[in-house]
């Protein structure tokens, strides 16, 4: 009897844990929302970037080939260690280890600070070259597409320092963090778009790749 | 009776710690899938830049990417396993785009 009791006892946490992550994912459902319309965003532009490259496939390949390749992946992997920085600050933050983990979130503004840096420089480039939003199809799509996810590498990295202060000034801590798991998801959503972003702007159109 | 509750306490607190370990992101993982993830960036790259890359190639270490962030930075690989399935739903659409439109 009370082993049965017990085991309805079970059923009924597992399925309370079950609703509960369904309906508490990392960061809140509020940033999930966020993050599908985003993606939802960025994914048809650049299936519309692809469509308009079949058009013009040798407009496209020798304007990818102008944009600098080394650049684009040193911004890739500073994106993605500022979002490894991200995942470690919220990990000793769960711990408690307050004064690592806003270390962590310093370090992850600092990459996002030197993305947008990088990315600046490769834009004055272009504004010197002439290849603005005029110049041709391919760079429309760029700047529209580059120029949005940077918009939300800026929001991101401002997040990250308002966060950063917090944490420091005990505003967060381990009992308290779903601002700082809400802030990690929106940055890793600016890693996942220029995962997304980085390949088929600066890759897939030049040539040589079959 | 006393020490079978006492008994029953610990072991409830050991799943639940099992229960944390797998959720919770460990900080060597979170190392490994760095490391992971910096050596896809530069083998895409350079496969670009020796003009032997094809389009699936790229397609993949770019999907190789996204999930690594996502389901070990982002944690999705510790939530309800729609959020993991909507995420591939999306990038899914994307890869079938490149590959047709390529």
């Amino acid at each position: 009897m009370e082993q049965e009791k017990r085991e309805q006892e079970k059923i009924i946490d597992k399925e309370g844990e079950t609703m509960d992550r369904l309906f508490y994912p990392p960061g809140g459902l509020l940033i999930w929302m966020i993050l599908s319309i985003e993606l939802l965003t960025f994914i048809p532009a650049l299936i519309a970037f692809l469509v308009y490259r079949s058009q013009e496939p040798e407009v496209f390949a020798q304007s990818a080939a102008s944009l600098n390749l080394i650049t684009g992946t040193i911004n890739t992997m500073v994106l993605i260690t500022g979002g490894w920085f991200m995942a470690e600050a919220l990990r000793r933050l769960r711990l408690g280890v307050r004064g690592l983990s806003a270390r962590m979130l310093w370090l992850a503004a600092a990459a996002g600070l030197i993305f947008l840096i990088i990315k600046g420089y490769e834009y004055s480039n272009k504004i010197q070259a002439g290849q603005g939003l005029d110049y041709n199809q391919f760079f429309l799509l760029y700047w529209m597409i580059t120029g949005f996810h940077y918009l939300h590498v800026l929001v991101g990295t401002l997040l990250l320092l308002i966060a950063a202060r917090g944490v420091g000034q005990g505003k967060y801590s381990q009992s308290h963090l779903e601002d700082v798991e809400t802030i990690g998801v929106f940055w890793h959503m600016c890693d996942l778009i220029w995962i997304l972003v980085f390949p088929v702007i600066y890759i897939l159109p030049r040539g040589g790749v079959q | 009776m006393k020490r079978a509750e006492e008994n029953r306490k610990q072991q409830g607190s050991q799943e639940a710690g099992k229960n944390v370990a797998i959720r919770e992101p460990n900080g060597r993982r979170n190392l490994i899938v760095w490391c992971v993830l910096m050596l896809t960036i530069v083998a895409m790259s350079l496969l670009t830049e020796w003009r032997t890359a094809s389009v699936f190639t790229i397609a993949t270490l770019s999907g190789l990417k996204f999930f690594l962030v996502s389901l070990e930075f982002m944690e999705v690989r510790g939530a309800h396993p729609m959020y993991s399935a909507w995420l591939a739903l999306l990038f899914g659409g994307l890869f079938v785009g490149v590959l047709i439109l390529m």
